[in-house]
Formats: C-alpha cells, structure tokens, sequence
C-alpha cells in the first residue's frame, strides 16, 4: 500500500480505546493508607512541581492583563511586571472602537461557523466513500490525491488563490471559509477515515436490510456514531479558522468584513508604542477562544485527545 | 456516547442560528442608490484615527460620496492581483512604490489642479524613480517628512553646547556630553530600521544618492556593462562614520528598542536622538515638558553644503483601473486643498510639499525649515533600496559587528543579485 | 498488553473495510460519488489548479502584477547562488531539528506528569492546555515584551548581567527565544498525545511491575517509554513539517535578525509579496515543497521500520 495508508493504520492501531482512560479515573483499590478523592495516593512533590511549572504559562497571559490595563506611561517604564496602580479600563473602550470590534467579531464568527459546518460535513462524507469504496481504484485515487495536498507550502496557492477566489465572487469572509474547508480537507478526512475504519460494518448492514438508502444510512447511521470524531474535527476547524491570519488577510477585498486577526495589524506598526492599548485589543481577541476553552476544557481536551490518537 | 450526540446537535442548532443572524447584517450592506463607495488604502496605523476624520469632513461636503479606509497594507498587492485595488492609495514614495508606478498601476495625475500646486522639487523627487510612459505623474505629494538630530534643547543649554553646524563641531558636541557623563545619542537597533536615520544622513550627507542609485545597474543588461559604481568605493566614509556615531551611543543600545529610545530620550537619558519627526509626539506624550530641537546633521566642514534628509512620508495615487475615477480624483484634490495639507503636515511635525507653503508653526522641526525653504534636501538612502534586500538586517549586523567591509561587499552582492534577476 | 501485538495484526486497510456484500464486480451506488465528486472539482479548483499556477510562475519573471515573460529556469539558478537563501534554509533545518526535540522531551516529561498521581488534576491539566487555544501571532507580541523588557528588567535588579540585555538582540542566542516561544505554543499539542498514549496503558501492568519490585524509573524505562514509542514518531512527523514552515513567530520576536541570523524559508518566500521579487520567491517555494515531500517520504518509511521492529 502506499506509504500515507500505513500511517493511518498504524495510527489506528494505537488508539487507546480497548484500554481506556475511563479506567484510569475509576476509584481502584488501594494499597495506601490514605484514600481520598482521587482514589490514590497524591504526589504532593510532583503536584507542586507542575503547579510552579505552570507559571511559564500563567506568567506571560497575566502580564497581558496587566499590560492591557496600564496607563501608556506605566506601559512605556519597568519590567512590565507590577499590576496597574489604577486600572485604565477605557483602554477596552478605546480598542474596541479603533478595531469596530463587533463587525470584526462577527465576521470571524460568520468564518468560523462556516469552516466548521463546511469541514464536517465535506469530510466526512468523503471519508465515508473512499472507505466504503476502498476496493475501487478511483476512491483509493482520489485518497492519495487528497493526501497529497497536504505537502503544498501555503505561499505556492496563495496568489492563484486570490485571483480565482476575486473570479467566482468569494473575495469575502465566506470565500475564506470555503478555502478553510477545502484546504482541511486532507487532514480532517485522514482522520475521519481512521476511525471510520473502527465503526463495524454490522450497524450499517441493519439499516441497509431496513431498506435505507446509501444517503439515509449516511445521515441516520454513520454520521452519529462519527460524533467523537466530529468533536475532534470541529475543534480543529474552530481554532484553525477562528486564529487564521494569512488568508483573510489576501482573500477578503472589503475592509469592513476583515477578521479579528488581520485588525491587530493596527497596533502592530514599527511606529506603535501604545502597548496598553495594543495588549487591550489583543486581549479581547484572544477572549473568545479562552472563554470558549474555559467552558468547554473537559469536552475539549477528550475531543482533542481523540482526534491525536487515530 | 448519545449525550455527546445530543450536546453535538445543540451546538450545531447553535451554530445554525449564528449564521443566519450573520447573514442578515451582511445582506443589509448591500449598496444604496447614487452614493459611490471608494476605497482608500492607507497603510500608517498611527495616522488611521486622523484620516477617519479627514473622510468625515469629505463626506460632509460631498454626500454622494462615501469613503472607506482600508488600513491592511497586506491587502494593496492581492487587490492588483484580483484586479480591484483600492481606489485612492497612500505611499511612503519610494522604488517601491515607483514599481507599481512604472507598471502603469496608477492614473497620471498631472492634469489634476493640485498637481501644479504641488512644490516642483517634489514633483522631481518623485519622478527620479521613473515615470509611466515618461512622462505621467503617478503620485501627488501630501507630506514630506524632514528628519534630522533631535535634541534635548535643556541639556545643550546645560552644558553650553550649540547646535553643531560642522562635522567636527557635532564631534566636539559629543565628546561634551561623554565628559559630563551624559550619553551623547540614543541607540535604539534592537529595532533595525531604526538604524536606517543615522545610515540616511551619514550617506546623504557624503554621497549625492541620487546619482549613486542612477548609475547602480538595475538590469542583467546593466551587469554585463560592468558599470564602474559600488558601495564598495563610493560609501566606504559613509560607513566609517556610521560606526563613528554609533561609538557614541549608550552601550546596551543593540537591545533597546524604538520603543525604550523614546522613553530614555524623553526623560532626558541623551542629549541626542537620531529620529524621524514621528518620534517627536511620542517623546511629548512621555514628557510634556521636555523642550526639543531639531538640526540636520552636519556631514563636512563647510555648514553652506549641508542638507537634510527627507521622506516623501505620504503620496497619493488613483488606480489607473478604477470605475470611480471621478469620484477618486475628488476625494484626492479634497485632501491635497492647501488647508488639509497644512493641517496634517502641523499636526505630525511634518513639512508641505506645496508651493510657497506657509513656514512651519512647530518649533520642534523649525531647525530643519531654512534647508526646506532653499530645496536643500535629500532622499532617505532606504528608499532607493529594493525590499528583496533586507537593508535593515545589513544595518544591524554592521551594528552588532563593526565590519565595514563585509557590510559593503554585501550591499554589493545583494544588490547585484536582484539586478540579475531584472532582465 | 495488547497494544503492541495490535500494530502487528493490523490487517492491510483494504480488507477490513470493504463491506461483506462487496463482489468483485459490484456496482458502486451513485450516491457515493456524489459524496465525494463536488468536493473533488472544488479541490482542483481551489487547491490543485491554483498550486500548478504557481508552479508555472516560478519560471517566469511576474511580480504578480502587471507584464510578465517566461524566463526558463533562471529564478533556480539564481536560487541556489544566493547565500542568503541557502542561509535561510540551514537556519530553517536547525531550528526545525532542535524545536522537535525539545517539543517532545518536554511533551513527555509533561505527559508523565500530568498522568501521574497528581492533586488538582483537571485543573493543572487544563492550564496547560491553554496555549492550544491561543493565536500564535498575539502570542508572540507578548513574549517579544517579555524577553525585551521584562526579563532584561528583572536581571538587572538581581545583577545578573548577562541577561541584562535582550536574548532578541542576541546573534547567537536569538534563536533559543524562537524555539522557547515555539515549545510554548507546540507543546501542548505534543503532550496530549503522549497523554493519550500513557493512558492506553493499563494500570495492572505497572502494579504487577511494582510488585516484582520495579522501581518508577524502571517502570518508565521499561513499561512507559517502549509503549509510547510510536507516538514519538507520530509527533516527530506531525511537528517537524510545521517547523520547517515557522513564519509568524520569528516575525513577531525577531523579524529574521539579529542581522540575518533568524531568517525562515517562510519568511523569504512571504517577502517575495511585497517586494516585486514573487516569481523568485515561488521557485524557492518549489524547492521548499520538493524537499519537504523528500523529508516527508523518508519519515515515513523509517515509520513503517518502526512498526516492523514492534
């Protein structure tokens, strides 16, 4: 087989689920003296070692904050350390209005959404066909075909891509999302494929002596029980789409449609030194994505955690 | 498994109404009736918030007329290439600029009225570059940008130092202030470009640039005529005395950044800053009470023969293909009107480039006005550079290592290279 | 241990996937091509077509504007004559090298902390976590404040002054704050799949380990590390190819200096945009896609090595 195929095998090969985590979590009996909530015995030396090592990553995002709220001056003196003497909130205001925060907002939103309905469903219908049609040439073609786009640097595409993009009218945040999906294709199929290559064929077999359809079984059978895997998928999709910088940046003709971003462009000049304001800004277009882990870091983690071992 | 499912369908259901509510207000923006949109491409964010205002007053005075302000430099090149570039575009005029030009990218500009209100020396400035079917007019001047030594007025005053009008008496200046324990100039080539002001006026000064860069072979062609012209030969003082004025800056200056140079400079940590007017609302912002001079600085013994150094900072051009030629060239003769180019050329510390303008208010930049009255000025050296040569990092590197030749052997190298790939 | 033998037994990808009614000779239901075809045509449109474009402009002289000619093969030629090119792919190489390395030795040191005994586990885990999330450009901003102001700040009060001047402006140094910044962000991504591998191991593998009086450093050289060896090939791969592509974070902490020391592939290849040099730059790009293809081919194939020796 050819070379990419091995790795997908390989890859599902190693996935975790017949083992588990959930029995990792489970209460176990325990040799200690002590039982506790977590059903073993702490590593207080380890615990605390991760606790300061995770300064390297609370340090620089409480910096953000404190830089955000200071003052132009206090921002332009000392190591940037200390916490604002009087927090400068109206920097928020201030970022807010120079970006046109809510347009900006709402068209990487509009991408967002887009990419990820896009990148679902576009791939998992093609993994679903090359799978179930592996023993014909055409869809094991089209696979390699697919696969190898993923080699192509970005800067060779990008120029023919504004050009064709202008040409069919897509010069705009939707034209973004498109190129999102088709450009994810590769990837998000290479993964949709794996665990497909895990469902039995068993399930699908009932719906079909039912007398559903290749579509129906599609959309009742499989694309349900593709929802782990579609987690994984979407995240990906969200945080590629939502944090993309190049492309929205050459596609969208408009001004006023262009993304979260490309509009930090406005603090980043040579000639810049509001740092405070720059860091307000560039906070309030980190929030979403921080709010969105926050909330969702349990589902998050497991459909990450997924998606890495297929 | 099935509550992931369900949660999965409320968030797609989610997703689902987000987009419709999306796509209402971007239905909404469709165009009304008789207003023409055009696009201005403007690509200096510090300038963003003056120009929403500029574009306010215009459309108060011309209603049917609507301009949006597109400050994504990244987006003037993809516009040319999905043939829908931004009506009206600002460029710091440079060779850069002058490719677009010489590629019949930008309208002629000549007929316009402004175009004879414009200072000639300007006009000329421009047109050194070349010129679309040699003789269109690519660009109208809007701000010419003056730079030279910035200094602190007090700490002359202090130590009883006048501002030098001779080479050697810039030297004496400083060796001053070394004796007072005052850091004579303020480094700052963490930032390389901002090695490219003290580069500018040391070469200005000792090399007439414009013939240099005419004479430099831009073509293979030029190449295999092995033109008698490097840096090699003609720049070697220039460089010598480069590195003579950096000896003179405080010794961590290779990790301050533009940034910490107008903090230190403007709480008085040198006598002397080596910056283009747009530092100078900076180092006021910092400290509102600092009094600040500027002078050309002086490159021989005879002060008659010295200049200063300008920018063309902000030019106009109208896309050649632009539908809304009209409405573009009404825009622009709006903001080259002799009040709107005063006014912004005050605010930034600037200098009009129209005829017989008005002497500047600005008693920061006031030193540099008798060489602009009498068109005594140069182009910035780094204007004359190509961007595939990454000059900033040569400067930074001279810098860092002191090697004046393997600065100018590169220079050399680097500029050949690109001129090999001109056929 | 199932795992293991699992890789083994992995049956070629063709025959555990075709479905049991498939006859040699079956007909494939149209709806599968309608599945797959439409995505098909958009990804020649959008990913092929404007890749060969660009292909085909690396052997002409078009700035991507305006006139342009054909000029044969001389963009090459002038390629591999340009020091700084060639300066930029070795610098390119061995920040890719070194990223990887330390991005897994800290992944896995990562990932057997975070799978250990821990106290407050979803909570640490979920601190690290959160770079993943973050744009990789904004984050870069705040390191480069860091580095600059910060740290030189904080070394000069404690008198330690070698660090009193910025790592950014160092020429031999300014690459260890690319990779820092690097591991930053790529880390997490590499620790979740170690995690996720460290989880597929069963517990009663390292409790009978421990009762035949295996110590946790033998349990990890001998239990942990051979079982997550395939994951650290995975990671290799996934992460060297997008190292070799750094852009963002060397323009936002270095701009490519001190001097010329920090110059990516990627960044030459952007600047052919702006510069009017875009035809070169493509051809540079070409040389970029067929050496990463090359690097790609050769990991795989020591990756089916692997999963023989397993």
């Amino acid at each position: 087989m050819t070379p990419t195929m091995t790795t997908a095998s390989k890859v599902t090969a190693l996935r975790p689920e017949l083992h588990g985590p959930a029995k990792l979590d489970a209460p176990r009996p325990v040799r200690t003296r002590r039982i506790n909530r977590e059903g073993y015995k702490i590593n207080w030396w380890m615990t605390s070692l991760l606790l300061v090592a995770s300064l390297t990553i609370l340090v620089p995002l409480y910096f953000t904050i404190s830089m955000a709220l200071k003052s132009p001056e206090q921002a332009a003196s000392g190591t940037g350390f200390a916490w604002p003497t009087d927090p400068h909130w109206e920097n928020f205001a201030q970022a807010f209005e120079l970006t046109n925060y809510p347009a900006a907002f709402m068209s990487t939103a509009f991408i967002t959404v887009i990419s990820v309905l896009g990148a679902l469903a576009a791939s998992s219908m093609v993994a679903y066909a090359i799978v179930r049609n592996w023993d014909k040439k055409f869809f094991r073609l089209s696979y390699i075909y697919f696969l190898s786009a993923m080699f192509v640097p970005f800067p060779v595409v990008i120029l023919p891509l504004i050009k064709q993009t202008a040409m069919f009218g897509l010069d705009n945040p939707l034209g973004v999302a498109f190129i999102h999906i088709v450009g994810g294709i590769s990837f998000n199929s290479l993964l949709f494929i794996a665990f497909l290559r895990s469902i039995p064929v068993e399930l699908e077999e009932a719906a079909r002596l039912d007398g559903a359809s290749t579509w129906q079984t599609f959309r009742k059978v499989i694309f349900p029980l593709l929802a782990p895997m579609s987690a994984t998928v979407g995240i990906f999709a969200f945080l590629g789409s939502w944090n993309d910088f190049l492309l929205p940046q050459m596609l969208i003709a408009d001004p006023a449609l262009q993304t979260l971003p490309v509009v930090q462009q406005l603090f980043q000049g040579q000639f810049n030194t509001n740092y405070s304001l720059a860091f307000a800004s560039y906070l309030m277009a980190l929030a979403p994505t921080l709010l969105v882990y926050l909330f969702a870091q349990r589902w998050i983690m497991s459909g990450v955690m997924r998606g890495a071992v297929k | 498994m099935s509550a992931s499912a369900i949660s999965r369908r409320s968030i797609l259901a989610a997703a689902g109404i987000a987009a419709a509510a999306l796509a209402l207000p971007a239905c909404s923006n469709a165009k009304a009736g008789a207003v023409t949109t055009i696009r201005l491409q403007q690509g200096k964010p510090e300038v963003v918030d003056y120009f929403n205002g500029l574009i306010k007053d215009f459309e108060a005075k011309n209603p049917d007329i609507r301009v949006v302000q597109d400050f994504n430099g990244g987006n003037w090149v993809p516009g040319l290439i999905r043939d829908n570039p931004a009506d009206v575009v600002t460029n710091a005029y440079s060779v850069t600029t002058a490719d677009f030009a010489k590629k019949g990218i930008f309208a002629n500009l000549a007929d316009l009225p402004a175009a004879s209100m414009a200072d000639p020396k300007a006009l000329e400035l421009i047109n050194s570059f070349g010129q679309y079917n040699g003789s269109e007019l690519s660009a109208l001047p809007f701000s010419l940008a003056a730079a030279g030594v910035i200094y602190n007025v007090d700490l002359f005053a202090q130590h009883n130092v006048k501002v030098p009008t001779t080479w050697s008496e810039f030297l004496a200046a400083c060796q001053t202030f070394t004796a007072a324990g005052i850091t004579p100039i303020y480094g700052t080539f963490k930032d390389s470009w901002t090695l490219g002001q003290p580069y500018g006026y040391v070469s200005g000064g000792t090399v007439d640039l414009a013939d240099f860069f005419s004479r430099m072979p831009t073509t293979a062609a030029d190449l295999k005529n092995n033109p008698d012209v490097s840096f090699t030969k003609d720049f070697k003082v220039a460089t010598e005395k480069f590195l003579q004025v950096l000896g003179f800056m405080q010794k961590d200056a290779g990790s301050r950044a533009y940034t910490d140079g107008n903090a230190a400079f403007a709480k008085g940590g040198s006598a002397m800053y080596m910056q283009g007017p747009w530092a100078l609302s900076e180092l006021t912002t910092i400290n509102p009470a600092i009094q600040l001079g500027t002078f050309p600085l002086p490159m021989s013994e005879d002060p008659s023969v010295t200049q200063a150094q300008v920018t063309l900072d902000m030019t106009f051009s109208i896309a050649r293909s632009t539908p809304r030629m009209d409405a573009a060239k009404r825009f622009v003769s709006y903001l080259m009107e002799p009040a709107v180019v005063n006014a912004y050329n005050n605010k930034f510390s600037a200098f009009s480039p129209l005829k017989n303008a008005e002497k500047t208010t600005n008693e920061q930049v006031a030193g540099l006005q008798p060489f602009i009255t009498d068109g005594k000025y140069y182009l910035n050296v780094t204007n004359y550079f190509p961007p595939a040569i990454t000059l900033n990092n040569y400067f930074q590197t001279l810098a860092l290592n002191k090697n004046t030749d393997a600065f100018l052997t590169t220079l050399d190298d680097s500029w050949h290279r690109v001129a090999a790939r001109n056929a | 241990m199932t795992a293991p033998a699992s890789v083994r037994t992995v049956a070629p990808a063709a025959s555990d996937t075709a479905l049991k009614i498939n006859h040699k000779k079956r007909k494939v239901d149209p709806t599968y091509y309608w599945m797959i075809v439409p995505v098909l045509v958009l990804f020649a449109i959008f990913s092929t077509i404007p890749a060969l474009i660009g292909g085909f402009f690396s052997f002409t002289n078009y700035a991507g504007y305006g006139d342009w000619k054909m000029v044969g093969l001389r963009n090459f030629q002038n390629i591999f004559s340009d020091p700084e090119i060639l300066a930029s792919y070795a610098f390119t190489f061995f920040f890719a090298i070194v990223a990887t390395v330390v991005v897994n030795v800290v992944a896995l040191l990562l990932a057997l902390g975070l799978n250990s005994k821990i106290k407050f586990k979803t909570g640490i885990r979920g601190i690290y976590f959160i770079p993943m999330v973050l744009s990789g450009l904004i984050i870069a901003y705040v390191f480069n404040y860091l580095f600059s102001n910060t740290l030189p700040g904080i070394a000069e009060a404690l008198g330690i002054a070698p660090l009193a001047t910025s790592i950014l402006a160092n020429e031999q140094w300014a690459w260890a704050a690319i990779v820092f910044v690097t591991v930053w962000q790529a880390a997490p991504g590499a620790t979740i799949i170690y995690l996720a591998g460290l989880q597929s191991i069963s517990e009663d593998v390292y409790e009978a380990a421990s009762l035949d009086g295996a110590g946790p450093w033998r349990q990890l050289r001998s239990i942990s590390l051979p079982l997550i060896a395939g994951y650290v090939v995975i990671n290799t791969i996934l992460g060297f190819k997008g190292y070799l592509g750094t852009y963002e974070v060397i323009v936002a902490l270095t701009g490519g200096g001190p001097g010329t020391a920090t110059q990516s592939v990627a960044m030459r290849i952007f600047s052919g945009f702006s510069g009017g040099d875009y035809s070169y730059q493509m051809a540079n790009a070409i040389i970029f896609f067929i050496i990463t293809l090359i690097i790609s081919l050769l990991q795989l194939q020591i990756l089916r090595r692997r999963e023989v020796s397993l």
